[in-house]
């Protein structure tokens, strides 16, 4: 009776133990690089988003307010992906831009007021797009992580649009996605062509009768055959 | 020496035998004409009724205060519609028109990175491909006007998890007017599949319509394995 209490209790120990284990081994792999990388787009987004804000407040033309509320928008939503990995994996994130990021938005602040403002702003951002290109093509590159990875590749194409809005330090205004031109070959338009049944219909009705006409034309020739000899 | 030609009187005795199996024949195929199915032509047309999502109005460019954003899922992979192909997905965004920038090949669907992803309870997953391309051919999406209502759809992400939907509406609108609410993240959770159609114009472009196939998420089978295991989503 009681070795069977102690094997009892030893049982429950050992699911216990067994039991908190278990999620650590279910964890997937993230490497050095993914974590990097991870860290380094969240102040990427973060130093996005004070710039844009500050565009908001001092910018001279509504193009550069235009790019700002797009950079807000978007790498709000960009910084929410990373977010989710990370916390998926335990990677424990900065809570500001770096110091060479702050330093810049810093001196583009200083500039506020005057007709400089734009232009110094416009040439952060091209160069900070480009670095976070290179950073995301760096994780596509090298990466370990297959999810983290996958965030990298769908930040790219958004990144690679507002670089084209502010690439060497001239401002593009961008429509919002409204269309989706998806070809232009026309080959799906010729095979659309008239419904084949009906196509199909008048070869058989039309060739049905020149048969029964020609099979008729037949046996009357040969009756009268027959009734000539 | 030369005898007299004889007179030709044709080629012999003809019965009526051969004439009425041939008549037959005529009666056949002209009957056969009318009462054969022939392949049936591809649904056409709008049909069912569109998912909604869920916003009064077009969606204001910010989103309002109180609604929390959707928790993001894993981007899109591929996309299967089963027993009729698979294609690769990638993210695209849009060019400076605000036209989607789907992928040079025909064989590869572009999912739009600033729409709803897979499994995350919000948004419009937006996945388009080109119905064919000048000096490409036709693309994979040139099978969605196949695609019936009730068909079921599936999107691999890039956590490994499958996600089903059931596309319920198909809807054809000019290339120009194309619904705003398609470009929504936050709204009630569907699939929008989009491809070009409609009468092919070079000369302004391209096809004047675009094909849209909505669906919405289903539950798969799998899933009630998952909550039994207690995993933590």
């Amino acid at each position: 009776m009681r070795i069977r209490h102690h094997v009892s209790i030893a049982v429950a120990a050992l699911t216990a133990v067994g039991a908190s284990v278990a999620p650590a081994v279910a964890v997937e792999q993230i490497g050095e690089q993914d974590s990097t990388f991870l860290k380094a787009a969240h102040q990427g987004n973060l130093a996005e988003i004070a710039a844009g804000q500050d565009a908001l407040r001092n910018a001279r033309t509504a193009c550069v307010r235009n790019v700002g509320s797009i950079l807000i928008r978007d790498h709000t939503r960009l910084d929410a992906q990373g977010k989710a990995q990370a916390d998926k994996f335990g990677v424990s994130l900065p809570t500001a831009p770096d110091p060479e990021q702050q330093r810049q938005l810093a001196d583009v602040r200083a500039k506020a007021g005057t007709d400089a403002y734009d232009r110094a702003w416009l040439r952060v951002q091209a160069a900070s797009h480009e670095k976070t290109l290179a950073l995301i093509d760096q994780e596509i590159r090298a990466g370990q992580n297959p999810e983290v990875k996958a965030v990298a590749r769908a930040a790219r194409p958004v990144v690679a649009m507002h670089l084209e809005m502010v690439r060497g330090g001239t401002c593009r205004e961008h429509a919002t996605t409204t269309s989706v031109p998806a070809g232009d070959g026309g080959q799906a338009a010729r095979a659309q062509a008239p419904a084949p049944r009906g196509t199909a219909q008048a070869v058989a009705l039309g060739g049905g009768f020149l048969l029964t006409a020609a099979g008729a034309v037949w046996i009357v020739h040969a009756r009268r055959a027959s009734a000539d000899r | 020496m030369r005898g007299r030609p004889r007179r030709w009187r044709g080629p012999g005795p003809v019965t009526a035998g051969p004439g009425f199996a041939v008549v037959l024949a005529g009666l056949t195929v002209a009957v056969a004409g009318v009462l054969l199915p022939v392949a049936p032509a591809p649904p056409a047309g709008n049909a069912g009724t569109v998912p909604g999502t869920g916003r009064a109005a077009v969606p204001a460019a910010s989103p309002p205060a109180s609604t929390a954003p959707a928790t993001p899922t894993a981007p899109p992979l591929a996309l299967t519609v089963p027993g009729r192909f698979t294609a690769p997905v990638e993210a695209v965004a849009a060019d400076a028109d605000g036209a989607l920038r789907l992928p040079e090949s025909p064989h590869r669907l572009g999912w739009w990175a600033l729409g709803g992803t897979p499994g995350s309870g919000r948004g419009t997953v937006l996945v388009a491909g080109h119905v064919d391309l000048r000096h490409k051919g036709p693309g994979v999406f040139a099978a969605l006007r196949e695609v019936p209502l009730g068909a079921r759809v599936e999107l691999v992400t890039a956590d490994g998890e499958r996600h089903r939907y059931l596309i319920t509406a198909r809807r054809v609108h000019r290339k120009e007017a194309l619904p705003r609410d398609l470009f929504d993240a936050e709204g009630a959770a569907r699939l929008a599949l989009v491809t070009c159609t409609g009468r092919w114009r070079p000369e302004a472009g391209g096809y004047e319509e675009n094909l849209v196939l909505y669906g919405v998420p289903v539950a798969s089978r799998a899933e009630p394995d998952r909550l039994r295991s207690g995993s933590a989503r």
